[in-house]
């Protein structure tokens, strides 16, 4: 039996998951904290700048109550306003319900939000959904995968079942921790890919970057009790490639203003690389691609930045 | 008087026992390639005890013997009923006697006994006191979540999951259970203890069930974990060691062993199927604090070795010898409170925390019902890997109950201080070179200790006021001298070698810095700050 399912947050990605699963047939319940938001969505059936129409069985609805029906609730709000999303709904959740988070960082402090669902709720039953997902591409019907990453084999089946399709691929994982972090790195290595494009430098710069990045995120996963080599598949590196290409990512944006001298202007983007530099510290983590990034956040010029990388001391890959 | 819970509860048909267990077990390995189990449990079997001179073992082997003759031409029918009889065989060697009669007068002999040792008084003098003269709790002094377990056990099984330092583990729980008016709890004991007579008579009907961990293969292993479900679901207060056994190295237990703990769920998901008045199932973790610990020779030296630790079973410590056992005890007397046991905030078998009244609640104090995370709509599913999380999880909470809930007592705190001392002596080296020191690097002077101690002691008492630890009286408030003093005088008191002596000349020597180490190893675990730097604090 196919589950209830919700959304909670009606962001681009939230509205695109609420898609994804409407436009198969199944019923979904969407629910935003903003009451324009949610009045614009009634109406036109689509979020701004988004090409395609809700389906009809996708509801939105009024109250956080309403939408947290028992069965799999996907969470698409950005990590500063999750422990408050989670505080709100706690009441309303039981032991039974299946929480799939889809942020792609880590609660200031430095918390796993898989982490944050399970000190605010009852709820155990956790995922994150990760992966290159491209909502413009998703609507266009372009092939592509994505990963839920549970420590429940039943919770990323069954998600990874709701979301599948003909053009969405969706695998599962049991290293929900190493999934969350590979996830969280996307920010760093998408600002670092943005100071590259600025600085004109070409492919195989991105490609140092990127495939070192798989190792500090492997560093980093596995001191937080995740598997090193999850960097290396759909929610690390696979995710990381299309951010990097995607010059209108607002992270890599960020990057290109950093790479001109200019203020990052994106402070959610900064919040997370110093929350990723302030676990690295506090498990005494190597981690030069964000301590870099971090560097240049504060200040410091991105070419002096690459410099530092570049004459690190020699050391072997394998 | 026996509490009427538990084992208690109920008179105990052993042939129905035997028979449920043997039944379950053969049901539940129904799909399994019989032949290949049972030639497999034969075949190792038949490794540990070729050559054995012992008869019931020697029986025990022809019997094996006898059933893997048949495998080769046994039907599917034939291999069950051969299933049945190995399982039989190991349900009728695990299940216990429990003998509410025999509970009640050795609950109301045996105090009287210890007493009677602990006090160093004479027995008439002891009979004219009435029960209040007959009080141990100056001995064995429980404290923490006593009241909430007391309810617990009306409301669902409870299982209590200690610490376990020394063979004195069982009879010290069972004490401050009987103590604190608890029922009486069947619990696990290790086959090598039901090798004397008088000591087996009594276990056996106190609620001890057989544990041979020598037996390591998969067929022995689902009977004992059957037995364990099988009793949760009886409603059987059940305990269990998690640390499965001694801590070799004096070290609060982090890693626990989920077998059995998984019981407890199993047993939960069963209750709520077959929709039981009581289904819910609570464990409650336990510390068992001791100053000293008689065996603490023997297993540092086994913790240290390259090879042992679980793997080697240890037959021939201290507690073999009946004469150290009660030099022992004797010793023990001499102290006030000996030995501390604290029964911890229970739990459910998903790790979360439990109220008085039996509701799960959640990490902001809101109270639910747990059954929704092994069902849908009501109805149970079976996941064992789901399973396998939660009890990972629950593991987790108890290894934190156990950190949270240790009595550091003066013993642990001066040793922990004296290894300080000596990682000082010659940085870098490891903790194998230090312990090969010689005499000369390993005596530190008084006022070097003192003001170790003083650091340590400061920290300490942060993490207690923070919730993260328990601190004995001396250690709570003593000064770094009164634990210096206090725990010198008690380590002289037991072991064989004197761990630390006070040379006389200012200086106090770690003489044997390996039983030191023993003590010292409790305080693994607890956020401490860097060693004052040998010579900077004079």
């Amino acid at each position: 039996m196919s589950p209830r399912v919700s959304v909670i947050g009606a962001g681009p990605f939230g509205v695109t998951i609420a898609w994804i699963i409407g436009k198969e047939g199944r019923p979904v319940r969407l629910w935003s904290s903003s009451l324009p938001k949610r009045k614009a969505l009634r109406s036109k059936r689509k979020a701004p700048n988004t090409p395609v129409k809700l389906p009809d069985n996708v509801e939105i609805v009024d109250t956080l109550e309403e939408a947290l029906e028992p069965g799999l609730i996907f969470v698409a709000v950005p990590p500063s306003h999750f422990r408050g999303v989670m505080k709100a709904a706690a009441p309303l959740l039981t032991p039974e319900q299946r929480i799939i988070h889809t942020v792609k960082g880590l609660e200031p402090g430095g918390k796993a939000l898989s982490t944050v669902i399970s000190e605010e709720t009852c709820v155990l039953q956790t995922g994150v959904l990760a992966g290159p997902v491209v909502p413009h591409e998703v609507w266009r019907g372009d092939a592509m995968s994505a990963v839920v990453g549970s420590r429940f084999h039943a919770v990323a089946v069954e998600a990874a079942a709701v979301l599948t399709g003909p053009s969405l691929r969706v695998f599962g994982s049991h290293d929900l921790i190493g999934v969350e972090v590979a996830s969280a790195m996307r920010t760093p290595l998408g600002l670092a890919a943005g100071m590259l494009h600025e600085l004109g430098l070409g492919r195989a710069t991105l490609a140092f970057l990127l495939t070192r990045g798989v190792v500090e995120a492997g560093r980093l996963a596995s001191v937080l009790g995740g598997a090193s080599r999850t960097a290396s598949g759909l929610a690390g590196i696979g995710d990381w490639m299309v951010t990097a290409d995607d010059k209108h990512a607002p992270v890599v944006q960020a990057g290109h203003r950093l790479g001109k001298g200019e203020a990052c202007g994106y402070d959610e983007a900064e919040a997370r690389v110093r929350t990723l530099l302030e676990i690295a510290a506090r498990h005494r983590v190597e981690m030069p691609i964000t301590e870099a990034v971090g560097a240049v956040l504060d200040g410091q010029a991105v070419d002096e930045a690459l410099n530092g990388l570049m004459s690190r001391r020699m050391s072997f890959e394998i | 008087m026996v509490r009427k819970e538990g084992i208690a509860r109920e008179r105990i048909d052993d042939r129905e026992v035997i028979s449920a267990i043997t039944h379950r077990v053969t049901a539940r390995l129904a799909h399994d390639e019989l032949d290949i189990l049972l030639n497999e449990t034969v075949f190792m079997e038949e490794k540990r005890l070729r050559g054995t001179k012992n008869a019931e073992d020697a029986a025990y082997l022809a019997m094996l013997r006898d059933v893997r003759s048949q495998l080769a031409e046994a039907s599917r029918r034939d291999l069950e009923s051969l299933l049945r009889r190995v399982v039989q065989t190991y349900a009728t060697e695990i299940h216990g006697h429990f003998d509410p009669a025999i509970y009640a007068n050795a609950t109301r002999v045996l105090p009287k006994g210890l007493a009677l040792l602990l006090k160093r008084q004479k027995p008439w003098k002891l009979l004219t006191q009435g029960r209040s003269g007959l009080n141990l709790a100056d001995r064995i002094v429980s404290s923490g979540a006593i009241g909430t377990f007391d309810r617990l056990v009306e409301r669902g099984t409870v299982i209590l999951v200690p610490t376990h330092l020394s063979n004195m583990d069982s009879p010290v729980v069972g004490f401050a259970l009987h103590q604190n008016n608890l029922p009486p709890m069947i619990y696990g004991a290790g086959i090598n203890l039901f090798t004397n007579w008088l000591l087996s008579y009594f276990m056996d009907h106190l609620g001890a069930y057989k544990v041979d961990r020598a037996k390591g293969h998969r067929l022995y292993k689902e009977c004992l974990k059957e037995y364990s479900q099988y009793s949760i679901e009886r409603r059987w207060h059940s305990l269990f060691f998690p640390g499965g056994t001694r801590s070799r190295s004096g070290r609060v237990e982090t890693h626990l062993k989920k077998g059995l703990m998984g019981t407890g769920l199993a047993a939960f998901q069963e209750n709520l199927r077959s929709g039981r008045e009581y289904p819910r199932v609570y464990f409650v973790p336990c510390t068992i604090n001791y100053r000293l610990v008689l065996e603490a020779e023997t297993l540092v030296e086994d913790s240290l070795a390259e090879e042992g630790k679980g793997r080697y079973i240890i037959t021939d410590d201290e507690f073999s010898r009946p004469d150290k056992v009660l030099n022992f005890v004797w010793k023990l007397a001499a102290m006030d409170s000996s030995v501390e046991v604290v029964f911890g905030e229970p739990l459910d078998p998903f790790g979360n925390h439990v109220n008085g009244d039996g509701d799960s609640i959640d990490p902001t104090g809101r109270t639910f019902d747990p059954a929704g995370y092994v069902s849908r709509d009501g109805e149970v599913i079976a996941d064992d890997q789901r399973d396998r999380v939660y009890t990972d999880r629950l593991a987790l909470a108890i290894a934190a109950a156990f950190q949270r809930d240790t009595v550091l007592f003066a013993t642990h705190v001066f040793c922990a201080v004296m290894h300080r001392l000596l990682s000082q002596v010659r940085p870098g080296l490891d903790l194998y070179r230090r312990l090969l020191l010689g005499p000369e690097d390993r005596s530190f002077s008084t006022h070097e200790v003192d003001a170790e101690l003083d650091h340590v002691l400061t920290a300490l008492r942060a993490l207690r006021d923070d919730g993260k630890v328990r601190l004995s009286r001396a250690v709570a408030a003593g000064s770094a001298t009164d634990v210096r003093h206090g725990a010198m005088k008690q380590l002289g008191l037991v072991h064989s070698v004197t761990a630390v002596r006070d040379r006389g000349d200012g200086t106090i020597a770690l003489e044997d810095p390996k039983l030191a180490l023993y003590y010292a190893n409790r305080l693994d675990g607890y956020t401490l700050p860097a060693p004052l730097i040998r010579g900077g604090a004079a």
